[in-house]
């Protein structure tokens, strides 16, 4: 084994998961054409692949039971708190635009409730100073 | 209703339709299987983690801000799920301190193989098992984890090539 059957060997397992890039490929090919260890560990990759393969398609049916059993959970749930025809105004302050919108209108108007006070405040100050 | 995009059947789902949120389980059921499977290691609690997920998702589904976002956001709560499942082992472990540590108690018999998935780091364990489950597709996984194409193709050679050691490792041991 030299050193360029470590590089081959990190692209097997991207050749045998079909992702190695096309350009590499070629090289790949003829490295294996003259080197039985690397043809050796990329049949070993390729039987783990169908390993896998066959492994997890096995889930395939605990899938479809598992879907159901959910769907079926769903369908005893009472509808959460919340849901229906009084849900209007809480789904509304749930949007994060309306939240932020609505702060936005509460500090302006705060900030427009001060400075009419101040104006009043000076304007009643200026007042009983002249009234003296 | 199977090819209605999330957006609508997120929408639906927050009134309270049912068969709306079916669709979306049979949907992403498989996924966040896949997470929690990747992340535990273990069959029975994964699917007992996915179960909780999906049912949960339905009861919070008004939090979701964004309807277009519900695969990301139902694998957020999958994994912060599984976290939480974690913690509480670990503690239940230390308490009865007698649990062998990650090795799976599933009675599948492909026993070596499933031993060796499970002995992967979690960072390469995730992106490998998703990847059987996804169809083998590289592209979505990454859409789902959030992370790069490339982080995704690299997780997985890594992956393949610890799972290959560990197999590799077994067989000797065997014999």
């Amino acid at each position: 084994m030299n050193s360029s059957c470590d590089k081959i060997r990190e692209a097997a397992a991207d050749f045998v998961t079909g992702v190695l890039d096309k350009s590499a490929v070629k090289a790949f090919e003829d490295h294996l054409a003259s080197c039985d260890g690397c043809r050796s560990y990329l049949r070993s990759l390729s039987n783990e692949e169908e390993l896998l393969t066959s492994h997890f398609g096995r889930f395939e049916g605990d899938m479809e039971k598992g879907e159901a059993a959910v769907i079926r959970a769903i369908d005893r749930l009472e509808l959460p708190a919340g849901f229906g025809i009084f849900s209007t105004g809480r789904l509304f302050f749930e949007g994060q635009f309306a939240k932020h919108g609505f702060a936005a209108v509460v500090i302006v108007v705060s900030a427009i409730y001060f400075a009419v006070t101040l104006s009043w405040i000076s304007q009643i100050t200026a007042c009983i100073r002249q009234s003296m | 209703m199977d090819d209605f995009s999330d957006d609508i059947l997120v929408a639906a789902s927050r009134r309270g339709d049912k068969r709306a949120y079916s669709v979306l389980v049979k949907r992403y059921y498989r996924y966040v299987f896949a997470l929690c499977f990747g992340i535990l290691g273990n069959f029975h609690d994964a699917e007992d983690i996915c179960q909780d997920t999906m049912l949960k998702g339905y009861e919070k589904i008004k939090r979701l801000y964004r309807n277009d976002r519900y695969d990301q956001w139902i694998l957020r709560i999958a994994k912060n799920l599984c976290i939480d499942f974690l913690r509480s082992k670990k503690r239940l472990r230390g308490f009865l301190a007698k649990q062998p540590s990650g090795v799976s108690n599933d009675v599948r018999d492909n026993g070596v193989l499933e031993n060796a998935i499970v002995r992967l780091p979690k960072e390469y364990r995730v992106p490998l098992v998703m990847y059987y489950f996804d169809n083998k597709s590289a592209t979505t996984i990454a859409k789902k984890l959030r992370i790069s194409h490339s982080g995704v193709c690299q997780r997985i050679r890594l992956a393949r090539q610890e799972l290959h050691k560990l197999l590799t490792e077994e067989v000797q041991d065997e014999q």
